[in-house]
């Protein structure tokens, strides 16, 4: 059974889902109307789509803690080209390019140093941070076109936008991750780097196209953040969602130590958080309480791997 | 000359160290060209230059008679030269198959997909040309090391290998699986790939070798057609001087328990186990790696918890050991991997030396600095130590390190050490050292458990030997009993597992 | 000094020590060209007070940082404390107390960090994100989202008071600072965090106290929060349920500028106190200067990696020496 649920990673997390939606189902009312669970999604839409990329870093037992940062960024940058042209491929285009530009900053600096990718990311977080706040200088952003950041606003046959690209964003990262080289080499590099190392895995060209990957994801979710809320405002600019994109991650099963893990953990890591997220308000436990119940459930979830793993008691 | 590979004169620098000295080798297809040599004669730098893992600092490399220059292992293979290292690389979590494709090109099917059935297939297909039944979509953290080994070899058989370099292949296998391996590597060099094999271990050498190169030092001492050696003219060449380990004179043990184990269990690893230990007395455990030797020791010192049994130390029950407890009932240990189990590598001499003996090292409540470098400069001496007690034990050889484990565990004067594989690696010289240090125990009073894979030295030191075999003592030798046959012979008893 | 001495004393702790002192000095001179105000030995003297609070728990997190391990939750930890001190007043209870109850809820804060690294066994990392929610969310619960400022004229001391010109928290600072230096470097427990950050398995077969070694440096970093929140607390004269956010990604940065690796085993409380004057100074001279404040983040970014990368300098020229070969080694953690 324990080697059956570290294999499977992916069931221990779809039980929990079952568990905590069943759960909810029974004691808050209104909570499995359709509205509530597709506003679940889109709520969750941002922290996901980021933490598809977070996934793939930690996967290549790496860290990320920029993301943040490089959301913010991206969505000042693209907010302001949204506003002075209107355009949907500029918007989008730029949403990307400064993520993507902001993950080969902090590739090149893992792959080239080796001082590691936490400290790296933890000072491009206030690299980044500063730009973003140079760029946004002290302005909020409103009043953002809806056509320039479709990505996140308006639906199609009665299904969210956001929802609509955090699907496609999961499905094609999923058959790139599984379907090339770099994809397979990335798990294999997480798994045992020493072994890599040596035996011929480009590992420099991997770190960088994850950390660029997972930057322009960062960029898409600012384009997602956007079409929500029709803006960005500088108190964007802190750091809490990094916290809740790891914690979707490790949420979801993979482990943080790298090498082992699914595509869906990320998906399924943000959507529990959302599931309880809206349960326990639903149930009505007040706003502010939430974070506890959410951090409760962020250990509960991460404590199962301890579950799956054996090993011979040890004492002091 | 086409199907040949050759170093020429190549040197390999480490900082100020030489590691290999302008070394010359020339291995051709289809031959098993074994380099043989004591830890730290440079045979294996040699073969990670070869295999591209380290380039060389002057001289070069030749592939068919043409310089090649090598900057990573990819570009080696990709000229057919594989290397399996003594430490495999392989992937825990990932099935076989995607072990066995890990920076390949994989098999495509349509729009570009990965063809996961033809990564089967070829997967199958490889493993079974070495004989090797597994499930390919296991992850390989689950097979035996054994069968790790064979998947090892299998990656190289992937792509179009010409020259596979083993590492000590054999170090961690037992006496079946080694012959199995030694059948696969026959196989393969008969099909015409060049086999580089490297290994201390003489009967295997001479066993599966077509020719034979000795290394000492960083140097070529020799080489030649295996017709030419014999084992005492390899042992001359491979030592550089008569071997001069000699066995403990007398027989020190006295009556009095100092250690008594009783049913002692923690299944799989090992089961029902019985023993005692007299002041005075070696007790030498032998038995194969996996037999439940370290296990056992961590069990008694209290690391790990077991199941069922008792231990007592000096008559008084131990109720459930503790490494704190047992320390302080004057049990002492020193593990057997000292590097990850014992010691802290960055730090210095004296830290680690000091580590048990922090509580006595103190000055009204604050350690002392004097008191401690006082202690490590006494513990120390025990042993011949030319560097000095601030340099970190990293920077050690591997013999010093040895003996600032030693000097941790036994400054103390415990009543009862057990010494887990306590000259792993390391020169005649340290060796001879520690075996005098353990008779010198012995003769103060201590007993000592020394546990070995090494059979020579389990037979050199012990006055006692405990076999264990599957986690179960298969048998007790004293006297004239101790022989290498029979501890051969109870080591392996049973041992011919299920082949996978 | 020949370039090799020069370059191991450059590597050396002490080396990196005067390295800070001269980029404190170099940051001094800069500031001082953009602001008359500056250069003024009062103006230092605020700048140790308006970072005390960060060097407080830079310093525990530090020590834990020593021991392997990581504290993300610091700064909800403040958050806790210092609603713990509001709503204890508020409802009551004597200041005395309530102080008393605030310093001792951080220290419980981190006694159950500690106990669950060890219980879990689980990356401390993934630990305190999870407390670091919980503890927040605690203490917006208890405050119910808003802020307590009703305290009593008295409760200025422990912020805004001054012993000969100098900032009550800067000497709180410094003599912490000292006493945690005695403990790490001249006890057992204190060799202890060395040693179990270091290598954890040779500490357990030496018999350590691994755990309570492990509960202990997320106890400590949890007290020293409740002291740095008191302190906040009563520098802002309000108790706030979002008080500390973000001060965790600080405190590590402080760390590691003050070049102790990620990866454990080393500590410098003298290089932390002044890795934390030295970023502090940063925003402080940005302010002064008239800068665009975004700026500052940029330059703390940058100092962060640039100095990193010229402590792991020896490992990025070896790296270079093996040519282009194989990517630099790095631990993973």
């Amino acid at each position: 059974m324990r080697s059956f649920l570290a294999r499977h990673r992916d069931v221990s997390a779809i039980a929990v889902l079952v568990v905590l939606v069943v759960f909810f189902a029974i004691f808050a009312r209104g909570f499995t109307n359709p509205s509530n669970l597709q506003a679940i999604l889109t709520v969750v839409a941002v922290t996901a789509c980021m933490a598809i990329g977070q996934n793939l870093v930690i996967l290549g037992g790496e860290i990320d803690v920029s993301l943040g940062s490089v959301l913010a960024l991206s969505g000042f940058a693209a907010g302001f080209v949204a506003l002075s042209t209107g355009s949907f491929f500029a918007t989008v285009g730029t949403a990307i390019a400064v993520g993507a530009v902001a993950g080969l900053v902090n590739g090149l600096l893992i792959a080239f140093t080796p001082v590691p990718s936490i400290v790296v990311t933890l000072g491009t977080l206030y690299g980044f941070q500063g730009v973003a706040l140079l760029i946004a200088n002290s302005r909020n952003i409103v009043g953002v076109p809806d056509s320039a950041v479709a990505l996140g606003a308006g639906s199609l046959l009665f299904v969210p936008n956001s929802i609509l690209t955090l699907a496609v964003l999961f499905v094609i990262v999923g058959i790139v991750r599984r379907n090339t080289r770099w994809g397979r080499d990335l798990v294999a590099l997480g798994d045992n780097p020493g072994a890599a190392r040596t035996m011929g895995v480009p590992i420099r060209r991997v770190l960088i196209t994850t950390f660029i990957l997972a930057g322009a994801l960062a960029g898409v979710a600012s384009i997602v953040y956007i079409g929500q809320l029709g803006g960005m405002q500088t108190s964007v600019i802190n750091n809490n969602i990094i916290l809740q994109v790891i914690a979707a991650v490790a949420i979801g099963g993979t482990s943080i130590n790298g090498g082992k893990g699914t595509d869906a953990a990320p998906i399924l890591g943000a959507v529990i958080t959302g599931v309880v997220s809206s349960g326990i308000v639903i149930m009505g436990v007040p706003g502010t309480w939430t974070p506890l119940v959410y951090g409760i459930c962020l250990l509960l979830a991460v404590a199962r791997d301890r579950f799956t793993r054996s090993g011979v008691a040890r004492v002091a | 000359m086409t199907g040949s590979f050759a170093l020429v004169d190549a040197r390999k620098e480490f900082g100020t160290t030489v590691a290999v000295h302008g070394l010359d080798l020339v291995i051709a297809a289809g031959e098993v060209h074994a380099l043989i040599g004591e830890n730290g004669a440079g045979k294996s730098t040699a073969a990670q230059m070869l295999a591209g893992v380290h380039s060389v600092t002057s001289g070069e490399i030749q592939v068919d008679g043409e310089a090649a220059v090598f900057h990573s292992a990819l570009q080696a293979e990709s000229e057919g030269i594989f290397l399996i290292p003594q430490e495999l690389q392989l992937y825990p979590s990932l099935s076989v198959t995607e072990n066995l494709f890990v920076a390949r090109k994989r098999p495509r099917a349509l729009f570009g997909r990965i063809d996961r059935r033809a990564m089967t297939t070829r997967a199958e297909a490889a493993l079974a040309r070495l004989g090797l039944t597994v499930n390919p979509a296991e992850p390989v953290e689950d097979l035996p090391y054994s069968a790790r080994q064979i998947v090892a070899i299998a990656r190289a058989l992937m792509s179009d290998v010409r020259l596979l370099v083993m590492d000590e292949p054999t170090a961690a296998l037992d006496e079946w699986e080694s012959q199995r391996l030694l059948e696969v590597v026959r196989d393969l060099s008969k099909s015409g790939v060049a086999v580089l094999y490297v290994s201390h271990r003489m009967h295997e050498v001479l066993a599966i070798a077509d020719v034979i190169s000795v290394m000492r030092d960083g140097r070529l001492v020799s080489t030649g057609p295996r017709s030419q050696y014999a084992p005492d003219t390899l042992i001359e060449q491979m030592v550089g001087r008569k071997v001069d380990l000699v066995a403990r004179a007398t027989n020190r043990s006295t009556d009095e328990v100092a250690l008594r184990v009783t049913g002692l269990s923690q299944p799989p690893r090992f089961e029902d186990i019985s023993l005692d230990v007299k002041r005075g007395e070696v007790l030498g455990i032998a038995g194969i790696v996996g037999s439940g030797r370290s296990e056992l020791a961590q069990a008694i010192f209290g690391r790990t918890r077991a199941t069922k049994g008792s231990v007592e130390i000096d008559g008084k029950p131990v109720p459930r050991p503790t490494v704190r407890g047992s320390l302080a009932r004057g049990l002492g240990f020193a593990p057997e991997e000292r590097q990850s189990q014992g010691l802290f590598l960055p730090l210095d001499v004296t830290t680690n030396v000091s580590v048990l003996a922090l509580p006595s090292l103190r000055r009204v409540g604050m350690l002392s600095k004097a008191k401690e470098r006082g202690f490590a400069v006494e513990a120390m001496r025990r042993f011949t130590f030319r560097r000095t007690l601030n340099e970190p034990v990293g920077s050690l050889s591997g013999g010093n390190q040895q003996k600032v484990l030693l000097a941790r565990s036994l400054a103390s004067s415990p009543e009862v050490v057990i010494l887990d594989e306590p000259t792993r690696g390391i020169d005649v010289g340290a060796r001879q050292e520690i075996y005098a240090v353990i008779d010198e125990l012995a003769a103060r009073g201590t007993a000592v458990i020394v546990i070995s894979s090494d059979i020579q030295e389990v037979l050199l030191l012990s006055d006692r030997i405990l076999v264990m075999q599957g986690g179960r003592i298969a048998a007790e030798l004293t006297g004239d009993d101790r022989t290498e046959l029979k501890i051969g012979e109870a080591a392996l008893s049973g041992a011919e597992g299920e082949p996978r | 000094m020949s370039r090799e001495s020069f370059f191991r004393f450059a590597q050396s702790g002490g080396g990196r020590a005067v390295g800070l002192i001269l980029l404190i000095a170099v940051e001094l001179l800069i500031f001082s060209t953009l602001s008359p105000y500056f250069f003024s030995f009062s103006n230092l003297l605020n700048v140790t007070r308006l970072n005390a609070e960060t060097g407080l728990i830079a310093l525990g997190m530090a020590v834990v940082i020593a021991s392997g391990g990581i504290d993300l939750s610091v700064g909800a930890i403040v958050a806790v404390s210092s609603v713990v001190l509001g709503f204890s007043y508020s409802h009551g209870v004597p200041l005395g107390l309530s102080i008393v109850f605030a310093v001792a809820s951080g220290l419980l804060c981190g006694i159950i960090n500690g106990t669950l690294v060890v219980l879990l066994r689980l990356h401390p990392l993934l630990v305190t994100l999870g407390t670091l929610s919980a503890f927040r969310g605690i203490a917006l619960g208890i405050s119910n989202g808003m802020g307590f400022s009703g305290f009593p004229d008295s409760f200025i001391a422990f912020g805004q008071s001054y012993f000969a010109g100098v900032p009550g928290q800067t000497i709180v600072w410094i003599l912490v600072a000292a006493v945690l230096a005695l403990i790490i470097h001249r006890t057992v427990a204190g060799r202890s965090v060395i040693l179990i950050g270091t290598n954890e398995e040779p500490a357990r077969l030496s018999g350590l106290r691994v755990d309570a070694v492990r509960i202990g440096v997320y106890a400590l970093s949890g007290l020293l929060a409740g002291v740095s929140s008191l302190i906040y607390t009563s520098r802002v004269f309000s108790s706030r349920g979002d008080a500390g956010n973000g001060l965790e990604l600080l405190a590590i940065a402080a760390v590691v500028v003050g070049g102790a690796s990620i990866r454990g085993g080393q500590i410098s409380l003298l290089r932390t106190v002044l890795a934390t004057v030295a970023i502090g100074l940063i925003s402080n001279g940005f302010v002064l200067g008239g800068i665009d404040t975004s700026w500052q983040y940029i330059a703390v970014g940058a100092l962060m990696i640039g100095l990193v990368v010229v402590n792991e300098l020896p490992a990025i020229r070896n790296a270079l020496a093996r040519f282009s070969g194989p990517a630099p080694h790095k631990e993973k953690g």
